[in-house]
């Protein structure tokens, strides 16, 4: 079996950088991809930006990403209480 | 180049994310370990009366260094990151590029195809560069290192720019050459390059072992209106008669290949060769010309980027194996040719920044014919 390489003391410790890194392109791509479609609404007219703006202080939406938030912290951190 | 479909969003967004990830990795990573490096070294001097001379003893400054865990882990993830990318950007083209291969090339281009060619368990066993399949396993290979080396050279929006293949292809004396074999061809960058600098010459070959990568490097020429010839040949074993050759060029090939099978490459070029005829290798530089810091940092490939050859190869003094050869007037140095965004000289110094010794050039000549009077021909 090939031997596999690794910079870090243990095989494991390349493996998280590796999905780390992944999950950064991924990450990167939808923030390309939202930039753009953002591009695409306002040459119809729709300003975006202004209206995410006003949306992001409004109660409704503060309550509900804070409870999206807490959830998402949740299944986030759960395998920190996991044997 | 072939005209591929145009890559999507989602793969611009992860090209653009790789080559940042290379840039951020050499420019922080790399170049602050070569920082802490200056320190070490400084301290090791102070206590043994020298400066680190081998790698080894560079190496052992080098390699506990944080910095030098993540450049090379980054570097080694970043590789992989950048043929998946490539191969999955051209996934959804599959068969249109498929059927784009099986035109027969024209217009002057010949692609010499041999079934019954034996590829060398060297060459099968193992992923040349990670590159998954190597260069024989997947019939995409071509157009996806179309889409990848601009990644690798970190500057894939702008292009790759053929300027040092021209700079290569004129390195040799002469002007004009008659027949010009390219061992290796792959791409076919180089043996453009070599047609297009030496237009009068009768024939330009390019070989290489790989059946993918000759349609695609036949099918980039007869874009160009390069009248060239591609077959799929062994460079260690090639079939030409001998001396039918006056100029012999090997880019980026022997690093690849076992130290016995370069040894014959060298044997193969030298009885190719008129006498008077000239060899040109282009490679990375060879460990004995580097610092010993630097050496180290290149030796990375060898285990890092799937290299099995590199460090056997690099380790060599080039010069000394074609004078063993019978090769003459043999002088290396590196490649005079600055470009901004031209690629680095080793895995983990690969980025748009130039360095002198980016390219090294080893050239050595086959003795001309002697005279009776004792004078060369």
């Amino acid at each position: 079996m090939t031997e596999i390489y690794h910079a870090f003391p243990e095989v494991v410790q390349d493996k998280l950088l590796g999905m780390i890194l992944a999950l950064g392109a991924e990450l990167w791509v939808v923030k390309d991809r939202l930039s753009l479609l953002e591009q695409v609404l306002k040459s119809k007219g729709i300003e975006t930006r202004d209206m995410i703006d006003e949306l992001a202080g409004s109660s409704d939406h503060v309550a509900d990403m804070q409870r999206e938030r807490d959830a998402f912290m949740e299944r986030f951190m759960r395998t920190l209480t996991q044997a | 180049m072939p005209q591929l479909p145009p890559p999507s969003q989602q793969d611009c967004a992860y090209f653009d994310f790789i080559e940042g990830l290379k840039i951020y990795n050499y420019t922080r990573n790399v170049k602050g370990l070569l920082e802490n490096y200056k320190e070490k070294a400084s301290e090791f001097q102070e206590k043994k009366g020298y400066l680190p001379s081998t790698m080894e003893e560079a190496g052992r400054l080098l390699e506990p260094d944080l910095l030098y865990q993540f450049a090379c882990a980054t570097q080694h993830v970043a590789q992989h990151m950048m043929w998946s990318a490539g191969a999955d950007s051209v996934k959804e083209h599959h068969e249109e590029i498929l059927a784009m291969m099986q035109q027969p090339p024209g217009d002057g281009v010949r692609l010499e195809l041999n079934p019954g060619l034996k590829l060398p368990t060297w060459y099968t066993e193992h992923d040349i560069h990670l590159t998954p399949g190597g260069y024989w396993g997947q019939e995409l290979v071509g157009p996806v290192y179309q889409r990848v080396l601009g990644i690798y050279s970190t500057s894939w929006r702008r292009g790759r720019n053929p300027g040092a293949f021209l700079k290569i292809a004129g390195c040799a004396p002469k002007r004009q050459y008659r027949r010009i074999l390219d061992m290796g061809s792959s791409t076919g960058a180089l043996t453009m390059a070599l047609r297009r600098v030496y237009p009068e010459a009768e024939e330009v070959i390019g070989i290489d072992l790989s059946t993918a990568i000759l349609k695609w490097s036949s099918l980039a020429a007869q874009e160009q209106g390069l009248k060239i010839r591609f077959a799929q040949a062994d460079a260690s074993n090639t079939g030409f008669p001998g001396e039918s050759f006056e100029l012999i060029t090997a880019h980026l090939l022997l690093h690849e290949v076992p130290p016995e099978v370069g040894d014959q490459i060298l044997r193969e070029a030298f009885r190719l060769l008129r006498p008077g005829g000239h060899l040109i290798i282009v490679e990375s530089p060879r460990y004995g010309v580097l610092p010993p810091e630097l050496a180290f940092l290149e030796d990375f490939d060898t285990r890092g980027n799937g290299e099995a050859f590199w460090g056997p190869f690099l380790s060599r003094d080039l010069p000394s194996v074609l004078r063993g050869f019978g090769f003459v007037e043999v002088r290396e140095g590196p490649l005079d040719y600055e470009e901004p965004t031209y690629w680095g000289s080793a895995a983990l110094m690969r980025t748009g920044e130039f360095k002198p010794y980016n390219r090294w050039v080893t050239q050595g000549d086959k003795p001309a014919v002697q005279q009776r009077d004792g004078k060369n021909k």
